[in-house]
């Protein structure tokens, strides 16, 4: 039996190992089973109310506005260039640089098409945060050799 | 004589507020000015709305000018019979109470019985400099005053838990048990507060001063209740952000992200302003400023101080790339027209039971039966409502709370039938109980069609119409229950 792909995130993956985004310290991934899971056994209570309500609730309720793949900033390795930022880990990701993010490859393309000097990323919560672009750019590098990370992005 | 003129009122207050007292005279007696209360209540459980229990309750409360009893509002509602005692023993005397607000956790109590006031002796209160030192709890027990020393930790505004009106609250620690009933927090010979809670040794005391100013409005015969911002910010202590939005040459103040809360509400903030200035008092990057009373508070305590709803609040913004200033009203802390409504306090439960089918409206007061931890407690979906915007043509919703079991309704007596939202009966959509009993006069086709929200557990109950009179009066009788609907 074949799973359809809308369903995927909401079932246990197998044999697929995490998709990921790593970009001026900031972690992004989909919002999936396998990722909430690892809050541990209670995670339905540890998960944020909007991401239980996106992966089983959305759907049904509201198909018109399901993204393909919701993205959640997992987490933030600590670097002076997201220092001034005030994330909550495992925060829903709404749109970043205006663009509704709908899948982890709309969060590359946000980040590397903004010409501003500054990225924006707003979270389903309506929080804001800012980075500085150039600044962003050119600690990433540095970023994923501190923290030991091969290559930004697994997809 | 028990004084009801407001202005006499008023100038009472006044004159205690501003009455020269060292704390080096002789302490008041404490014994004259405290007393006991009995409170009997109704408790209602809103997931079996037809039940009700007698409930007691003892608190305190402390004589203020005007022959009358001040006490926090916890307790109070659905009250069924108020007794005061004096002297800690002896006779009890009935109580009315005159006056009630459940957002600002206070209340005034008279007694009618002139012999209750014989020897008794109304308080002072502190003022705000005289809040921290020398802190006693104050009470009555077994019949002998109890005294607890207090230590003053600090100011906070109470958190919002769900929708409440920020109410300043003065942090102390103490070791009295089972404090938080509105025992006395005194020192020297005032009163600093009433203690309304405790949890651990850490105990929550409404301050003097705000206590005097709303007995103060009170008095003036012009109290509007309190008022709360329906905003929602965020610190704006990243540069990259306030770079991003042209906030330039200025420090402080933090970003809004959403304007109202309120369903349907106009406010004359945007998305995106950043607030500088509220009052006069500078808004820092944490979102505090320096209260003169109570040091570095949150702001949303602004919309108390000295404030009531409907009053204008004076804003400094910075608005697409300059200063602006804008007056906002302050709206009342009312917060029954929200999509989960909740309140007015002490409404009893209402409900329409049909064909075993109980529905009831989704308020606070449905989720709190869940207990106290309700938000993570309570089903999912019906605690998601709160995150959510009431639509137009549904502006509040109903509930399939639960299906009492019938042969008229058997198949959906499981538990999954339980804590539905209802959509449409009969085809007409449902917002409130009305809506409902409108719908079971006009059944489709022979049938009653009951129709939940998408994505529910059940989709649709489908009960036959011309058995449901004799179903009611079935399970009625099965269940014990009275009144098959109550709507008001």
């Amino acid at each position: 039996m074949e799973v359809r792909d809308d369903d995927l995130n909401i079932g246990n993956l197998y044999d697929a190992p995490p998709r990921y985004f790593v970009f001026a310290g900031l972690v992004f991934t989909p919002l999936t089973l396998d990722y909430v899971k690892t809050f541990g056994r209670n995670w339905r209570g540890v998960a944020n109310s909007e991401m239980i309500y996106e992966l089983y609730y959305r759907r049904n309720e509201t198909p018109a506005k399901v993204r393909n793949e919701p993205v959640v900033l997992a987490t933030t390795l600590a670097h002076p260039v997201n220092a001034d930022m005030r994330l909550a880990s495992r925060a829903m990701i709404d749109t970043i640089n205006g663009k509704r993010i709908e899948t982890l490859e709309d969060v590359i393309t946000a980040f590397e098409e903004n010409t501003k000097p500054q990225h924006m990323i707003q979270f389903i919560s309506g929080t804001v945060e800012c980075l500085d672009n150039t600044q962003a750019k050119l600690a990433n590098p540095e970023i994923l050799s501190t923290y030991g990370i091969q290559t930004d992005r697994r997809l | 004589m028990k004084i009801k003129t407001p202005l006499i009122l008023a100038s009472c207050i006044f004159a205690t507020a501003s009455a020269v007292f060292s704390q080096d005279a002789p302490e008041p007696d404490w014994q004259t000015s405290i007393v006991t209360f009995d409170i009997t209540r109704n408790n209602f459980n809103f997931r079996i709305p037809w039940d009700k229990r007698a409930q007691t309750a003892a608190k305190l409360g402390t004589v203020i000018e005007g022959n009358e009893i001040l006490t926090t509002a916890q307790g109070l509602a659905n009250r069924t019979l108020v007794r005061l005692q004096k002297g800690g023993r002896g006779k009890w005397y009935n109580g009315n109470v005159e006056w009630v607000d459940y957002q600002a956790n206070l209340a005034v109590v008279g007694v009618s019985d002139p012999a209750f006031w014989e020897g008794l002796a109304p308080v002072r209160f502190a003022l705000a400099d005289e809040l921290k030192r020398n802190l006693q709890i104050v009470r009555w027990r077994g019949g002998n005053i109890e005294r607890r020393a207090a230590e003053f930790s600090r100011f906070s505004v109470a958190d919002a838990n769900f929708n409440q009106a920020p109410r300043i609250e003065m942090k102390t620690s103490s070791e009295m048990e089972g404090a938080g009933r509105g025992e006395l927090m005194v020192s020297g010979g005032r009163v600093v507060g009433l203690v309304a809670s405790k949890s651990g040794s850490t105990c929550s005391v409404i301050p003097s001063p705000f206590i005097m100013s709303i007995l103060e409005k009170r008095a003036s015969g012009d109290y509007r209740g309190l008022g709360f911002f329906d905003f929602i910010w965020q610190p704006a202590s990243n540069p990259a952000t306030t770079k991003y939005f042209e906030f330039s040459g200025q420090t402080g103040g933090v970003l809004l992200i959403k304007p109202s809360t309120r369903p349907g509400a106009k406010s004359p903030l945007k998305l995106h302003d950043i607030i500088l200035e509220i009052d006069g008092y500078p808004i820092d990057i944490q979102g505090d400023y320096l209260d003169p009373d109570y040091g570095h508070v949150i702001m949303e305590y602004l919309a108390c101080r000295k404030k009531w709803a409907g009053d204008i609040v004076k804003f400094k913004i910075w608005r697409d790339g300059e200063k602006r200033e804008i007056d906002y009203v302050l709206p009342k802390a009312d917060f029954s027209k929200n999509l989960i409504i909740d309140g007015p306090v002490g409404k009893e439960p209402t409900y329409v039971i049909a064909g075993g089918l109980v529905f009831v409206p989704l308020s606070a007061e449905f989720l709190s039966s869940w207990g106290a931890d309700w938000q993570r407690t309570a089903p999912f979906r019906l605690v998601y409502y709160n995150k959510q915007k009431a639509k137009k043509d549904q502006p509040s919703l109903v509930v399939l709370s639960l299906v009492l079991p019938d042969s008229y309704n058997i198949g959906y007596q499981e538990r999954k039938s339980q804590n539905l939202v209802l959509d449409r009966a009969n085809g007409r959509q449902i917002s409130k109980l009305d809506d409902l009993i409108v719908a079971l006069e006009n059944p489709q086709n022979g049938f009653h069609v009951f129709v939940f929200n998408k994505g529910s557990s059940v989709q649709k109950i489908i009960l036959e119409a011309d058995q449901l009179d004799e179903a009611n009066q079935r399970i009625a009788k099965r269940y014990g229950v009275a009144r098959l609907q109550k709507l008001k």
